[in-house]
């Protein structure tokens, strides 16, 4: 029952008639209460400024909403509700954006906005924020703002190169965060027309927004595009959407990624080769995951981002639903009836051989399950061979051997890690089937001594699978693990076993030999921490990515890490 | 008397013949069904360790072990979730996943602890142990078991000194039983409301007021109010040979006193009396006891148990939960010890501490239980300005939001609180949820809010706007099917209705009503009508009543209820399972009966009270065969031709008289239970 005191800025407006795709106005709303409050906030637009049939989008925090008014507007008003009707909490010192995007002005000159705020029940309390829309022809104007590389590798350290062209007569300044960067040495204002102004003075990878602000006859409009500095091997970035739960690929130019935040759990597309990673996108429309599935694992399964079952870290959410998402129908559907396997949590799943499988976890009792399921169409289900153990926390994935000598490919499915019950006993070994038949222990050789099962480096706490394809066309199969290291804390490192190709594991009793010899990389996210893991791997034309996120039940972090080679 | 096989007659000669007829008990079900979930909570009698904290780790061959004893859950209900709920001693290196098995069933896990590295009070997942409790044992044995590795841990046990850590076992079951019941002539809803009775005042004109106990000018002292135990008035009464429990018919006679055998209860600090949803009537006395008397019969109860609850001592009454746990505010009676604490106790026949308030509530009102079933939530208003509203969770005792005022109400201006009124916004919602109504006053000033959501973080819904004046402590009548509840009120001299929702007033008395105050609590009748004491009124004091429109209907003064300066703050009125409505002072129980015109019924309708002041005499009449009625006369009740067909009840009585007519007949099935009054009569001033 704290006192409630947002404050609110208007940090950023560029809107000009017939410039929808470029026009924007962000505010910032900032708890400045003693601790977190809980504010209902409505959106008060003039039909005059933007009529509801014009609005594109209201991004309200992460996530873009559905811009539906709401009753009990004012005469000349288009009302929105911003947050959930009970009301958005803030914690303390926390700001939320509120971004309008795509508009699409109607009339020249100053509009006030208003923002209703306060406690539900209460009366409320109205801020005006006044954005002015310029004419086409107008001062200041932005003609272009653009990053010559959106990605740049940080090996080297080689500048970031932007080029801009604004309006003649105005004054510009180019800042990196809220740091200026231009104008210098006393100069009034950065160039109206920079072809090459090269940055070099970032000091660590990450996501940079550079945003160029342009005054003239007192009117001051801004511009912000996003940089992406990242070096060979692991880096992390924040991301706008929240923890992510899941990283998907789709086995093509596009990845998914399943975030929550404060917002709930929802679906946002990923574009790795864009600067801005897509964390500054809107999510999938209608792209809302079900409560129940927030935290569950995901795998992209013919078109579609299938959840499946509980949650992948909370052995309280337990839950046999399957929920599937089709990004270009942009719809969900429920396919939860008949699914035959009991509710769990702790399984893995995975996408492969044409079909979804689900394997192991946990049940609601605390019961370790060995169970494996597939299904071709997602409805119906076929019980296939066990686990080999019952597992849970374990990683699931398909992967085909090749056979030098043939130059035959089989399908095969990986199982790695795992743990005899939540928070127990982690597995060690490493085990292949043919998909839905008998696991085949494999081991590791480290150099010329046998150490099967255990790589060494200990019991993997969370463990990831991910293949990705190499120069030559092949496929490798990536192990990526926590371990507990000795008597070290649990949380002291993420390390990474890279395999020179599924077709070299050995099996055991084979002889060894140095092409089945596995490479041991270290990994730099030294915060990562011991927990489930997921993977998802992305090919650019430039980069190859393996994406892996720790997924926490209750310490998850706003922020992306992957690899990248 | 000759019965025939479907009817008898009663010749003529039988008039003025007192009759007590219980021919045929029709147990009828209730016209309207509200199914619910009722939960309730037990600590374990044993656990590894004798009740000292106990360490769950890996490699513990044996596990720990638990046991419960179950016979807290009655019998015969299905029984819809069961959950162990733990709390660690400290935050731990790890967390930790806890296996539950059945004891000697270690094959397979019957639930799942999740247990986080933080302290935090843990509930089990999994249907395995409400599957075990399905063959209703008598006490459930469980190992308590963990492979987590680093991650030992300890958790509170039974004898901890705080008892909100104490493990227990949350069971829930579904509660089918109808909003109204029908027993015999007996009509009550479900719970037993002391405010509210299903029994429908005909043509409410006016008020008798008479004397049910002592009889005769008698001298006793009465230690606890009236409950109500099937159609009787039970109380304790000392008299001169010592307290007694006192079973009494609504007519005045004595149906038992207990004990029977010439001893006496023993002579200690009564206060209060409660029938728990089993029938089983708890009466809490301050001298650290309860004592359960169960298993009623014509003789009174067959067995009267006594339980130390060394907390008990209470100036306000405790409530009992559907699911049996009874919760209360305890007492400061000390420095030395500590008070003003609101305390739960596990089901009879445990009656141990489940859990106690952490922080003293100060001086407070009497805690007020959610209404709705599947989530019992306590309502407690602090009194003094020093805790504001506190909301427990009746199975764990946790505070779901921090005490206190909600933002924005004016309550924290005033030092005097009526009980929340609770109430449920929507029974037939997939997760119906509490309208709460707070009120605070002043002379001469005062607030009402109503609010939802209290028991969530953030802002809670609420009115549009308090309603200002001096208020007393409203009520809401159970409302009809598909009806909204309304809040009743006496407020700023006016009688009052407000809308449940938004608080608009919906009406108010006018003035040819006159100032209105309210020295009760008020209680509706099964049409909506509502009456309360007015003692500001008439020579001693007026019984008001006014329609569910606000329209004054009558105004009876009476003359020897107590006065507020007899040490009865706001009289206290209590609905009877008759229709009547009784009340109480140190020395006398009082039955309070609204009554009609003088005009006899034209007709009988189910569920309707007909009371005159003088005689009533009836024509050839047909009570109704799908319920009660109920008839009563401060003069001759004639029957005359009355027709009892299967399925009716009668109850019935006369002060002066009770006749029967040549063709007054009472076919089987039917229910008759009728005699003379021999309460005292009270002439009005």
């Amino acid at each position: 029952m704290a006192e409630d005191a947002l404050k609110i800025k208007l940090a950023s407006e560029e809107v000009r008639l017939g410039s929808a795709a470029t026009s924007a106005v962000t505010i910032d709303i900032t708890n400045t209460a003693a601790g977190a409050v809980t504010q209902v906030l409505y959106l008060l637009i003039p039909e005059s400024f933007v009529d509801a049939d014009h609005v594109s989008a209201i991004k309200f925090g992460p996530a873009t909403l559905t811009p539906v008014p709401v009753a009990d507007a004012p005469d000349g008003m288009t009302k929105y509700q911003l947050g959930a009707t009970r009301g958005v909490v803030f914690d303390h010192d926390q700001t939320i954006t509120l971004d309008l995007l795509n508009i699409t002005a109607r009339t020249e000159g100053p509009q006030t906005l208003q923002l209703l705020w306060g406690t539900r029940g209460q009366e409320l309390k109205s801020t005006d924020i006044t954005v002015t829309v310029l004419g086409a022809d107008d001062v200041p104007r932005i003609v272009s703002f653009e990053a010559k590389n959106s990605v740049v590798n940080y090996s080297g350290k080689p500048p970031v190169e932007l080029s801009w062209e604004t309006s003649a007569d105005s004054v510009v300044s180019l800042f990196r965060f809220d740091k200026q960067l231009l104008p210098i040495d006393g100069k009034r204002s950065a160039p109206t027309h920079e072809r090459d102004y090269q940055d070099k003075t970032y000091y660590v990878p990450g996501l940079y927004p550079y945003r160029l602000e342009v005054t003239a006859k007192g009117k001051t409009i801004s511009r912000t595009i996003f940089v992406r500095i990242q070096e060979a091997g692991w880096n992390r970035i924040d991301c706008d959407q929240g923890a992510p739960m899941n990283i998907l690929s789709d086995g093509g130019n596009r990845l998914y990624g399943v975030f929550n935040s404060f917002w709930g759990s929802a679906i946002y597309p990923l574009e790795p080769a864009a600067g801005s990673m897509g964390t500054q996108n809107e999510m999938c429309k209608d792209g809302n995951v079900p409560e129940v599935m927030a935290k569950s694992p995901a795998a992209f399964f013919k078109g579609r981002v299938v959840l499946i079952g509980g949650s992948q870290v909370d052995a309280s959410v337990f839950s046999n639903q399957v929920h599937a998402y089709d990004p270009k129908e942009e719809r969900w559907e429920d396919l939860s009836e008949n699914v035959p396997w009991s509710a769990r949590m702790g399984h893995a799943i995975t996408a492969y051989d044409g079909r979804l499988w689900v394997s192991g976890g946990v049940d609601a009792n605390g019961n370790t399950l060995s169970d494996v399921y597939s299904t071709q169409d997602g409805k119906t289900w076929q019980k296939a061979t066990d686990l080999p153990q019952p597992m849970c926390f374990h990683s699931l994935q398909g992967c085909a051997v090749n056979d030098p000598a043939s130059g035959q490919s089989t399908a095969k499915l990986w199982l790695y890690g795992g743990l005899n019950s939540p928070l127990g006993q982690p597995y060690t070994s490493m085990w292949s089937a043919l998909p839905g038949q008998t696991w085949t222990e494999m081991e590791f050789y480290i150099s010329t001594n046998k150490t099967s099962p255990d790589p060494g480096f200990g019991a993997p706490f969370g463990a990831a699978l991910a293949t990705t394809l190499d120069d030559s066309g092949g496929t490798s199969l990536h192990v990526i693990a926590t371990y507990q290291l000795g008597n070290a804390d649990l949380s002291s490192g993420m390390y990474s076993l890279q395999g020179t190709g599924p077709a070299n594991l050995v099996k055991n009793g084979d002889a060894l030999n140095s092409s089945s010899m596995w490479k041991v990389q270290k990994s730099t996210s030294s915060l990562a921490l011991p927990f489930q893991l997921c993977a998802a791997t992305f090919n650019s034309d430039t980069f190859n990515y393996i994406f892996v996120q720790s997924i926490l039940s209750d310490l998850a972090t706003e922020t992306l890490t992957f690899h990248v080679t | 008397m000759t019965f025939q096989p479907e009817t008898f007659s009663m010749p003529s000669f039988l008039r003025f013949l007192c009759l007590c007829l219980g021919l045929i008990m029709a147990l009828v079900s209730a016209p309207v069904a509200i199914a619910g979930t009722v939960a309730t909570a037990v600590i374990p009698v044993a656990v590894t360790g004798q009740g000292a904290p106990f360490t769950i780790k890996q490699d513990t061959s044996m596990g720990v072990e638990i046991s419960f004893d179950m016979s807290a859950v009655p019998p015969g209900v299905r029984l819809t979730s069961a959950v162990l709920r733990l709390v660690p001693t400290s935050a731990g290196q790890g967390a930790q996943f806890v296996r539950i098995f059945k004891k000697g069933e270690t094959g397979t896990s019957i639930g799942g602890l999740n247990v986080p590295v933080t302290p935090t009070p843990t509930e089990s997942t999994g249907d395995g142990l409400l599957n075990v409790l399905a063959d209703r044992p008598a006490s459930l044995d469980l190992v308590l078991t963990t492979d987590s590795v680093r991650s030992e841990r300890s958790y509170f046990s039974y004898a901890d000194s705080s008892s909100t850590n104490r493990p227990r076992l949350i069971v829930t079951w579904a509660d089918n039983s109808p909003k109204m019941t029908r027993v015999g002539t007996q009509l009550r809803y479900r719970g037993s409301p002391d405010d509210a009775t299903p029994w429908a005042y005909n043509a409410p004109e006016g008020a008798v007021l008479s004397v049910l106990f002592p009889s005769g000018g008698a001298q006793a002292n009465i230690l606890t109010g009236p409950a109500f135990v099937g159609d009787l008035v039970v109380f304790i009464a000392k008299g001169s040979d010592g307290p007694k429990l006192y079973g009494m018919r609504p007519s005045g006679s004595v149906a038992w006193t207990y004990p029977s055998d010439g001893t006496a209860l023993d002579d200690i600090t009564w206060k209060y009396l409660r029938l728990d949803d089993q029938g089983r009537l708890m009466a809490f006395a301050n001298t650290g006891s309860v004592t359960v008397f169960s298993g009623f019969g014509p003789r009174g109860p067959a067995t009267a148990v006594t339980k130390s609850v060394p907390e008990m001592n209470v100036s306000k009454r405790p409530v009992i939960s559907a699911g049996g746990l009874v919760v209360f505010r305890k007492n400061q009676s000390s420095d030395a010890e500590p008070g003003n604490y609101i305390y739960a106790l596990t089901p009879f026949p445990n009656l141990t501490t489940l859990w106690r308030s952490p922080a003293n509530v100060g001086k407070s009102t009497a805690p007020v239980l959610s209404p709705r079933l599947g989530q019992q939530l306590v309502y407690v208003m602090g009194e003094d300005q020093s805790a504001g509203l506190s909301i427990f969770d009746n199975t764990t005792g946790v505070q779901p939001v921090p005490i206190g005022f909600p933002a924005g109400s004016d309550l924290d201006k005033f030092n005097s609180f009526h009980p929340p009124l609770a109430l449920v916004a929507d029974p037939t919602a997939d997760t119906p949820k509490d309208w709460v109504y707070l009120s605070g006053f002043a002379p001469g000033n005062g607030t009402l809010d109503g609010f939802t959501d209290l028991d969530k973080p953030g802002s809670p819904g609420r009115w549009n706007a308090a309603q200002t004046g001096e208020v007393s402590r409203c009520m809401s009548p159970p409302p009809a099917d598909g009806a909204e509840p309304v809040v009743y009120c006496v407020q700023a001299q006016q009688f009052r209705a407000y809308s449940y929702q938004s608080g608009k007033m919906i009406c108010a008395s006018d003035d040819a009503a006159g100032p209105v105050s309210a020295t009760s609590n008020l209680v509706a009748d099964g049409n909506g009508n509502l009456v309360f004491w007015q003692e500001d009124a008439g020579p001693s004091g007026v019984l008001r009543g006014f329609s569910p429109t606000c329209e004054a209907v009558f105004m009876a003064p009476l003359d020897g209820l107590p006065a507020k300066n007899d040490g009865i703050e706001v009289l206290e009125l209590r609905a009877g399972p008759d229709g009547a409505v009784y009340a109480y002072s140190g020395s006398e129980v009082f039955a309070l009966r609204v009554t009609q015109g003088a005009a006899a019924p034209t007709e009988l309708t189910a569920n309707t009270q007909y009371a005159v002041q003088g005689d009533m005499t009836l024509a050839s009449l047909t009570a109704p065969a799908d319920g009660a009625v109920a008839l009563h006369a401060e003069g001759v009740l004639a029957l005359g031709d009355l027709t009892v067909p299967a399925g009716a009840a009668v109850v019935c009585s006369g002060r002066k008289g009770l006749s029967l007519g040549a063709n007054f007949s009472l076919e089987v099935g039917a229910t008759l239970a009728c005699g003379l009054n021999t309460t005292t009569a009270k002439p009005a001033p």
